[in-house]
């Protein structure tokens, strides 16, 4: 069986370098071990969430999902290709969003931003303005001539969320993408990723989030990550077993007196 | 082939994007143009009453420039504007989309690390060349700077030897500060170091020995001779032929070395999480 995403192993330790460069970069000087043997499969059009703790590893995880971090040893494979090996093409199938989303170009309009991407993903002219009038409808994105600077949070968001379906990734990494949501906006985005993104076109979505009293109505499996170790996965209930908890909530207390 | 044409489309509606984009920016910022213009008027006046207070004094030492100082002095200034271009922009537009977060989410798209290195660049190297032109038109126009010896073949081909020499020291400059996150060293180093000994202000024929040394290091040495021989005295390239000879040899070490290293720069940053700037 092919996965969506497939991670054997994983392990990725940031450490504090040596030398005249690291000193100029004002060293941390602590060994940060982000991901420790992680090994996880995800299928295709399900929605899998991650919770953890600040600082488990979950957005290590997703970056090396993305090749945006090399790992130092384990494999990563996306739609079974490996992206140590067929990097562009597993790239392709990808896409990310940020929760408090900023990485757009403040001083342009919305529309001049995707429109913008789009060129990037190889498309542009009529075929991008169709392509992101059809996005703006199904998001509500509004007008799309408004600079983005003015946008509200929940503009923004979805503006990240239709810049990550401009291009044919049928896996969208969210990393916490309820942060800086009122409870409304972050309603409509559970609806669309169940309904629109997941139910309709296929997609597989993979969630990093702490919003662990809203990730079981639109989860299909979960994982628990804590210092860079997954700690479980599977569906709610294995989960809650293998952690003797009776919720998410209680989960999450463990972990914490944990750290504490 | 046609599977060559449409790569080639593509990568223009890249390249095309990206100078949209920033000629956008550029345009929301309403009075740079204005500022610029400013700027590069007082820089004229300024060097323009230097060039009376020099006066026939400096006729031997500019002869082979054609004796003015005004005309040999804006054209140092107007063509170093290419070298802050190269050593400016590749550093700060990369650092800029670092610092909005744009690097990552421009890296998830299928475009390449140097599509994106070189598009970046290429809206500063329009913008000077239209500062080059305000100062070459004021100057000729306003201040009297004589270029009606200006060839004008020779003058392109050394421009674009210029632009890619530049260029290469702007992305070597561009990885080092990625890497560093700390400033821009190689360009605070060569954006000095490059006007006192490159000729900008002042002939390098007037320097002692041991710091000509420094001038004939430094592509903008050869660059301003080359320009302001074609430009004011209307040399050929065979009388330019070593200067030419020397920008081509800079672009083929710089260019080639300042690309390995970007790809050096950008994996260190993949392995240390560091493409966003933290």
């Amino acid at each position: 069986m092919t996965y969506a995403l497939e991670a054997i192993n994983l392990t990725k330790i940031f450490k504090p370098g040596r030398g005249l460069i690291e000193f100029l970069r004002h060293p941390s000087g602590k060994e940060v071990r982000a991901l420790d043997g992680v090994s996880l499969t995800v299928e295709k059009g399900k929605i899998f969430a991650l919770i953890g703790p600040n600082a488990a590893g979950k957005t290590t995880l997703i970056k090396v999902f993305c090749s945006l971090v090399i790992p130092d040893s384990g494999r990563c494979l996306i739609n079974g290709k490996d992206i140590s090996r067929e990097g562009n093409k597993a790239k392709a199938g990808v896409s990310l969003i940020y929760g408090e989303e900023k990485s757009f170009y403040w001083r342009l309009t919305v529309r001049e931003n995707l429109e913008f991407f789009a060129a990037l993903y190889g498309f542009g002219g009529k075929r991008a303005k169709e392509r992101i009038d059809e996005l703006a409808e199904i998001l509500a994105l509004g007008d799309l001539n408004v600079r983005y600077q003015e946008c509200s949070a929940g503009i923004r968001q979805r503006a990240a969320v239709a810049r990550s379906l401009l291009g044919k990734a049928d896996i969208i990494f969210m990393d916490e993408p309820f942060l800086s949501l009122d409870p409304g906006a972050t309603e409509n985005l559970i609806n669309f990723i169940k309904n629109i993104l997941v139910g309709r076109d296929g997609k597989t979505i993979f969630i990093a989030t702490h919003m662990i009293e809203k990730v079981e109505s639109f989860a299909n499996r979960l994982g628990v990550i804590d210092k860079g170790k997954l700690i479980s996965a599977g569906s709610f209930d294995e989960v809650k077993r293998a952690f003797g908890a009776g919720s998410l909530d209680d989960i999450f207390e463990r972990l914490s007196k944990y750290h504490a | 082939m046609i599977f060559l044409r449409g790569y080639r489309n593509t990568m223009l509606r890249k390249i095309l994007a990206f100078i949209k984009r920033d000629f956008t920016l550029a345009l929301s910022y309403k009075f740079d143009f204005l500022f610029h213009t400013g700027t590069t008027l007082v820089s004229l006046l300024t060097f323009f009453f230097i060039g009376k207070l020099v006066g026939k004094g400096a006729e031997g030492i500019l002869e082979p420039y054609g004796g003015d100082y005004f005309s040999f002095v804006i054209i140092g200034i107007a063509f170093s504007n290419y070298l802050n271009a190269a050593m400016g922009s590749f550093t700060g537009n990369l650092r800029w989309e670092q610092e909005l977060g744009t690097l990552e989410v421009i890296f998830l798209t299928p475009t390449s690390i140097f599509t994106v290195l070189l598009a970046s660049a290429l809206w500063d190297f329009i913008f000077t060349t239209l500062m080059v032109f305000v100062y070459l038109i004021l100057g000729g126009f306003v201040f009297g700077m004589d270029l009606s010896h200006a060839n004008i073949l020779p003058a392109a081909v050394i421009l674009v030897l210029t632009i890619l020499s530049f260029s290469g020291l702007g992305i070597i400059s561009a990885g080092l500060g990625l890497i560093l996150k700390e400033g821009d060293p190689l360009g605070w180093f060569l954006g000095g170091a490059t006007k006192l000994f490159g000729g900008v202000y002042f002939p390098v024929a007037i320097l002692p020995l041991w710091l000509k040394g420094i001038s004939y290091l430094l592509p903008l040495t050869y660059s301003l001779n080359a320009l302001r021989k074609t430009l004011l005295k209307g040399a050929g390239f065979c009388d330019v032929s070593q200067d030419v000879l020397a920008l081509f040899m800079f672009v083929l070490v710089l260019l080639p070395l300042s690309l390995s290293f970007f790809s050096y720069a950008i994996r260190r940053l993949k392995r240390e999480g560091g493409l966003i700037h933290q």
